[in-house]
């Protein structure tokens, strides 16, 4: 058992410390490169190495305030972020978080019979929803990057479906280069607020609708994206800290990691092609589904639903974990992997660059 | 020794003509389908070279090294056959895999279209309606292989020592005239002859060896071979691989001597309004200096409107997908023009027309075009058998916002990335050099003790800190979340500036 400070606090030795940088590096190489992630991974593994949930979950918050000022600030210099989009899906997700919260509060007070399983129906009801709604987009993301080849972007069916309809008003985005009725902006700014409060990934639903409903180039979904996160960032903040819940020496401790992963991430993205992108994120989406797939049973025990023994919870709990590590394990391997070859890429320009210079110098 | 090409392209009768020539004058004979054949059982792709021509396609760029390599085994071929005997080859130019050799008689046989769709009818049981479509979409793919493997079209004028019009004079005829005329003193064989033939036979055997070779099948090599010696060049591209090989020809059969050089090649400049001076025109003159390339400019027009520039009516072929050629220089080899005359321009095109100018009276000058600023379209207009050795993409994209035209320049550079073996650079990238001087390094300093301060600060006080976020009353909650407030972005500022700069200092940004 970890020693507390003031009850709530974990103490941090120096492998703890390390630990919770390296889920930082992870979860901001996610960040950056799906321009969502970070906190599927970072939550759960530092609860992993004992700090207490709602502590993890402020913690959190706290830092994807600052990261994602970090990250949209450089997704801004690379023109990445389009503020006007963002506006106008920030007032609307607000809304959709609203409802969701409600409806989340209702069903932690639901319970079994015999009263216990509390909160045990707002787990299921949310992983549900999060099994649901990022399997149908996952695998939609899936056969788009599988069906295309490498000079199509992604499908634009229901882009052009939308246009089609011509719903006043329309609204035109000049940045991400798309004009978008005004109805279907609240309709998609609502779902991301009610998903974002409901399973607490906005970043998953809100990408892919800017892709494939409004038409978004990826690279400007994501920095739009994490321009959209910090004000929910800072919003959340302020309410963890209220409340007593934030641990700064681990936000600290998370900024040393993610900041550096974020650069390599954005750096990915300018380099890496924009099918692999899209297929990396799909692909991590998928395993994050299947890991929460993992956990429904225990829910459903809880509840009473089906029955088995009581230890298997502990073991399902075990494997939906590692199986999220392993999306953000892997899914980071092999943006590092590309990053790494577009950089040796980038490595031979520079030196015949300054093969030149010397020469035309006349320099050594 | 003598060697006769007959380039029939699809005519049956073309075929007779030089089989009967052959046997008539008891030399060997060899056709384009047997030397296919020959280069397919060596592993040549020669199908995937068809197909990309019959399919209209410009070719990849392993095409492109797939397409020397056969030419390479051609030239092998016809010169080993003729060191061997006399031969008789026919097909569809020949005589262009063994072009410097004085001594090829160079045939071109004609025939009455009507003849040929009667011979085609016969010989393959088909309508005239069919027999006609088919001989003209031969014709039709001789022509683009032509243009594609060799750069060169079907002019009946050029290239050729003499035009045999079958269907006037008959096989039988021509095959009769033409055992005199091989037998002119200027189509005979000689020691001089001979020794280019083995120089020929040897520097395409060099080609071969380094197109199947792994150490250096993926560059692009010209090889001359003189007695022995063989000097190799490669594209500055390709320096990398193009040392190696020495190692790889050195024991070949008859090289004594091994020559590496670095061969001229192109630099494509793209910008939307060019300047003949800054920094950008300083590195392209540089590096085109340095690499003895030529420059190409490619002017970007704003859509959807391409302003008139010429006289001519050149505007009108703006509209289509294309660049619109303005200046005209030698595209494939990347060499260099002296003496290119330069025409009246108007319209908004002077910047363009000044910076030739420039590039013109340094030697460098290359081509100019212009087309529309659309990502997809330049993607597609570029040449990729021109083996630039860098491409720069400048200023374009200026009609948008800050943010669109970073954004657009990026896809635009990613997509010649995916498309072009050559290196692409944006021109930041190709002017910019990292200002990593004092001044930078105690910015980074600073920045790394602030950091160092604030985690001791905080790590040496902990319990004071975590005391202080725990809030038990409305005004220290309120003053706990000002503080987090702003001391949460401002230390995200400060740590991710110096992770930026070290970043930056190894170049990953």
């Amino acid at each position: 058992m970890l020693e507390l400070i003031l009850k709530d606090f974990i103490v941090l030795d120096l492998a703890t410390a390390l630990q919770v940088v390296l889920l930082g590096f992870i979860g901001g190489v996610l960040s950056g490169f799906i321009g969502s992630g970070g906190a599927f991974f970072m939550t759960p593994g530092m609860m992993n190495l004992g700090v207490p949930g709602v502590i993890a979950v402020g913690s959190n918050i706290t830092h994807k305030f600052g990261k994602a000022l970090m990250g949209s600030r450089k997704h801004g210099e690379l023109g990445n972020v389009d503020k006007k989009l963002g506006i106008y899906l920030l007032a609307t997700s607000f809304v959709g978080i609203r409802i969701a919260v409600w409806i989340n509060i209702k069903l932690f007070g639901v319970a079994d019979a015999h009263g216990t399983g509390k909160g045990a129906a707002a787990d299921l009801y949310i992983s549900l929803v999060f099994v649901c709604i990022l399997s149908v987009v996952a695998i939609s993301m899936l056969r788009d990057v599988l069906k295309t080849s490498d000079d199509d972007g992604p499908s634009r069916k229901i882009t052009e479906l939308l246009a089609r309809m011509r719903l006043s008003p329309i609204i035109e985005f000049p940045v991400a280069d798309v004009k978008v009725s005004l109805w279907v902006l609240s309709a998609v700014g609502l779902a991301t607020g009610y998903l974002a409060g409901t399973i607490g990934v906005g970043g998953f639903i809100g990408v892919p609708a800017m892709i494939y409903v409004f038409g978004v180039p990826t690279a400007v979904a994501t920095g739009t994206e994490l321009f959209l996160a910090m004000f929910m960032g800072a919003f959340g903040a302020v309410n963890y800290v209220f409340e007593g819940f934030v641990d700064i020496r681990l936000t600290m401790l998370l900024y040393l990691g993610s900041l550096v992963g974020i650069y390599i991430g954005v750096y990915g993205t300018k380099v890496v092609k924009e099918a692999v992108i899209r297929l990396v994120t799909s692909v991590i989406i998928l395993l994050c589904v299947i890991s929460r797939a993992i956990a429904m049973p225990v829910y459903l025990r809880q509840l009473g639903f089906v029955h088995f023994d009581e230890v298997w919870d502990g073991r399902l709990n075990a494997v939906s974990k590692g199986m999220l590590f392993l999306a953000g394990v892997s899914g980071v391997l092999v943006i590092i992997f590309n990053v790494v070859k577009a950089f040796r890429r980038q490595a031979v320009i520079r030196r015949r660059l300054a093969e030149t210079a010397h020469a035309t110098s006349g320099e050594p | 020794m003598q060697l006769v090409c007959v380039a029939r392209g699809n005519q049956e009768r073309g075929k007779r003509f030089a089989q009967n020539l052959a046997n008539e004058l008891a030399f060997d004979c060899l056709s384009r389908e047997e030397l296919a054949e020959l280069a397919i059982a060596e592993g040549i792709a020669v199908g995937k070279l068809e197909t990309a021509v019959v399919k209209k396609r410009e070719l990849g760029e392993r095409e492109v090294l797939e397409k020397e390599h056969y030419l390479a085994f051609a030239t092998r071929v016809l010169c080993e056959r003729a060191l061997e005997g006399d031969v008789v080859y026919h097909g569809r130019a020949g005589h262009m895999a063994v072009t410097g050799l004085p001594h090829v008689l160079r045939i071109r046989t004609k025939i009455d279209p009507e003849i040929q769709i009667d011979d085609v009818m016969r010989r393959l049981s088909l309508e005239r309606a069919k027999a006609k479509e088919y001989v003209e979409r031969v014709d039709e793919d001789i022509s683009r292989w032509l243009r594609t493997m060799y750069g060169v079209g079907r002019d009946p004028v050029d290239g050729y020592d003499l035009i045999v019009n079958l269907d006037r004079v008959g096989i039988e005829g021509s095959t009769t005239a033409l055992c005199g005329y091989v037998q002119l003193p200027t189509f005979q064989a000689t020691p001089a002859t001979t020794k280019a033939l083995e120089n020929l036979a040897l520097a395409a055997r060099v080609r071969i060896a380094l197109a199947r070779d792994e150490r250096t099948w993926t560059a692009q090599f010209t090889v001359r071979a003189d007695a022995g010696t063989v000097t190799v060049s490669y594209l500055p591209r390709d320096a990398t691989v193009g040392v190696r090989a020495p190692d790889v020809v050195s024991a070949l059969d008859g090289v004594s001597t091994v020559t590496c050089a670095i061969a001229a090649s192109n630099i494509l400049w793209i910008q939307e309004r060019f300047e003949a001076a800054g920094p950008t025109f300083e590195a392209v003159v540089k590096a085109a200096t340095h690499w003895q390339a030529a420059v190409e400019l490619m002017k970007l027009t704003p859509e959807p409107e391409a302003p008139s520039l010429q006289e001519d009516g050149a505007a009108e072929v703006a509209a289509g997908d294309g660049p619109v050629p303005l200046y005209t220089a030698r595209k494939v080899d990347g060499g260099i023009e002296d003496d290119i005359e330069l025409p009246v321009v108007v319209g908004d095109d002077t910047d363009l027309h000044l910076v030739f100018g420039e590039l013109n009276a340094r030697g460098i000058a290359g081509s100019a075009s212009r087309m529309a600023a659309d990502v997809t379209r330049v993607g597609a207009a570029i040449d990729r058998s021109i083996p630039y050795s860098l491409v720069v993409v400048g200023d374009v994209f200026l009609d948008r916002g800050h943010a669109t035209r970073l954004r657009k320049t990026r896809e635009l550079v990613g997509r010649l990335c995916d498309l072009i073996k050559a290196p692409v650079v944006n021109a930041e990238d190709l002017g910019h050099m990292v200002d990593t001087g004092w001044s930078y390094y105690a910015k980074m300093v600073a920045l790394a003790a602030a950091v160092v301060a604030i985690f001791l600060l905080v790590f040496t006080h902990q319990t004071a800190v975590l005391e202080f976020l725990s809030p038990s009353t409305i005004l220290q909650k309120v003053a706990a979340a000002a503080v987090v407030l702003v001391f949460v972005p401002l230390f995200a500022v400060i740590y991710g500036t110096l992770t930026k700069m070290i970043l930056r200092l190894i170049h990953v940004e």
